[in-house]
């Protein structure tokens, strides 16, 4: 797909570009979040390792051109995860020779080179102004209630970072529709 | 003096295969059984000990297998040849040739002894698990090395490289590894535990998984693992073991056919493939299988968008197809509801969610 098809794409399409952005980010997020994902990095297989670098390239790209005008990006919010992500990649014991750490390195590179910053400092997540509920993306949400919830929101939930997740987050702020 | 004692040990080698007898080392020396002589001798020197073919034909009498008529048509021709390699039936894995312990990595001082240990436990209480829990069958180090130099080499090369302290033995094993690998290309005889070697290695070792896959495939087929489901689900222990391993490689086979966007060599409309609840329900290992088999259905969903949709076309998917992308979304949904309430809540629970928004995303690519 070219990007000036991008505005005679239908709604159907740009929702699923949604998805597809919310998913890959999601994918991120969760082997953030669970310890027993986060532990697993070293050890699982070539496979998902694959898929997950798959999802953070995927980002990086597409938070580069809007996803080719399908759908808005926050690219501040990619960044930080991805930056979140490659530094857990870098924190793990293993060998040198292990994939987890090819990855991150690339990954930092493939960033510096898509994503160009003024000042090289990641932008501290402000809260979204537009009024819109923040949009639940994380894995859990996506699939206890109706998935087209998600169509409605903005990738930008405007959660920090390294705001505690989990156990002690506020569901109840997100189900309260 | 020399090269005739290699001609005579490859032609009784030769000789003992073809009486479905063990090869000549395992002899303590002093008897050599024959039936009739073999006039086809050897002009080249075999290096390999076990199952090298000799190009020379083989020519001796031959006797019927068996009077059956109806078989698969490699049986009538070599019914009629005895040639080794043509074969195509479970007598092979019975002929596979013992492993010798003086051989492998640590007896040629390539790997101490006190690492080859280390290793071994850092793969059974933790590589393992990742592998579904069923790649090494043995309680110790001395039983792993007698049963098999491939997998002790694959077990040392994988926890190698999961080890910090562990890159100059990767080093080391993975050399020693693709070395076992390339020697043993053309052996038509491997062990359950040769296949488990391989399996790791396809699983684990990025640089060589895709080459890996296809030829363990290829020989789990000449060994009739694809099949073993039949006999599984009707109470046989050991087929259930190798059905375990099929589908292990059957869902390796689909991960590597996303990751890399090529037809899967195995299809997936195939009985086994299709029935895991049968079964599960047959296996009383049922934790560690289904969570086997939930990837397996997992991967019907996706063969049946990859049907839908074909994986080569660049083009756009016109507008009424997208409709039944959003279905096939439900029936992840519906996938996953089914298997996360079946498996406990820990991590395999989050081992298999981590695969649906991959699915969703990298399907949404394909249509875009």
């Amino acid at each position: 797909m070219v990007a000036d098809t991008a505005v005679n794409a239908s709604n159907q399409v740009k929702e699923y570009a949604t998805v597809a952005v919310t998913s890959a980010s999601s994918v991120l997020q969760l082997v953030l979040e669970r310890e027993d994902l986060r532990l697993a990095l070293v050890g699982m297989p070539t496979y998902m390792h694959g898929m997950i670098t798959f999802a953070a390239v995927f980002l990086i790209k597409a938070a580069k051109s809007n996803f080719l005008g399908l759908t808005a990006v926050d690219q501040d919010q990619v960044f930080t995860l991805i930056q979140t992500f490659g530094r857990e990649m870098r924190n793990q014991s293993a060998a040198p020779q292990h994939l987890v750490f090819h990855v991150s390195n690339g990954l930092d590179d493939l960033m510096r080179a898509s994503l160009s910053r003024s000042d090289g400092q990641p932008t501290p997540l402000d809260s979204t102004s537009s009024g819109v509920p923040p949009a639940p993306v994380t894995m859990d949400s996506i699939f206890m209630f109706d998935t087209f919830d998600c169509f409605r929101f903005p990738l930008n939930s405007g959660v920090p970072m390294d705001a505690p997740m989990a156990d002690d987050y506020q569901w109840a702020n997100q189900l309260a529709q | 003096m020399d090269d005739q004692m290699q001609r005579i040990q490859t032609a009784v080698n030769v000789l003992l295969r073809m009486s479905d007898l063990p090869p000549l080392s395992s002899y303590s020396g002093n008897s050599v059984h024959g039936s009739t002589p073999s006039p086809g001798d050897e002009e080249r020197r075999s290096e390999e000990v076990d199952d090298s073919q000799p190009p020379a034909p083989i020519m001796g009498s031959v006797d019927p297998v068996d009077d059956k008529i109806y078989g698969l048509p490699i049986h009538s021709l070599y019914e009629v040849t005895r040639l080794p390699a043509l074969r195509g039936d479970e007598k092979i894995a019975s002929s596979h040739h013992k492993p010798t312990v003086q051989n492998d990595l640590v007896s040629r001082n390539l790997l101490p002894l006190a690492t080859a240990q280390r290793f071994f436990e850092l793969f059974t209480n933790r590589l393992n698990y990742f592998c579904y829990g069923i790649m090494c069958p043995h309680n110790d180090l001395e039983s792993l090395r007698s049963s098999s130099t491939l997998l002790t080499t694959a077990i040392c090369t994988v926890s190698a490289m999961h080890d910090p302290d562990g890159s100059v033995a990767f080093k080391t094993c993975y050399d020693e590894f693709q070395r076992l690998v390339a020697s043993h290309m053309f052996s038509i005889s491997l062990s359950i535990d040769d296949i488990r070697a391989l399996i790791i290695g396809s699983y684990w070792l990025p640089s060589i998984s895709s080459t890996l896959i296809g030829y363990t495939i290829q020989v789990a087929m000449r060994l009739r693992y694809h099949i073993a489901y039949f006999a599984a689900i009707k109470g046989s222990q050991q087929e259930a073991e190798k059905a375990r391993l099929w589908y292990i490689l059957y869902i390796l086979d689909h991960y590597y056919s996303i990751l890399y966007g090529h037809p899967p060599l195995i299809s997936a409309t195939e009985e086994p493939h299709q029935q895991w609840e049968v079964f599960i329900s047959s296996t009383s290992f049922s934790a560690d299988v289904t969570r086997i088999m939930n990837q397996v259905a997992l991967y019907s969903i996706v063969a049946k968008v990859r049907e839908r949709f074909g994986t080569y076309s660049s083009d756009r998917i016109p507008e009424p197809f997208l409709e039944q992308l959003g279905a096939y979304f439900s029936e992840v949904d519906r996938w996953f509801m089914a298997w996360a309430n079946r498996m406990r809540k820990s991590a395999p629970k989050r081992w298999c969610c981590s695969s649906p928004p991959i699915f969703l995303f990298q399907s949404v690519q394909g249509s875009n």
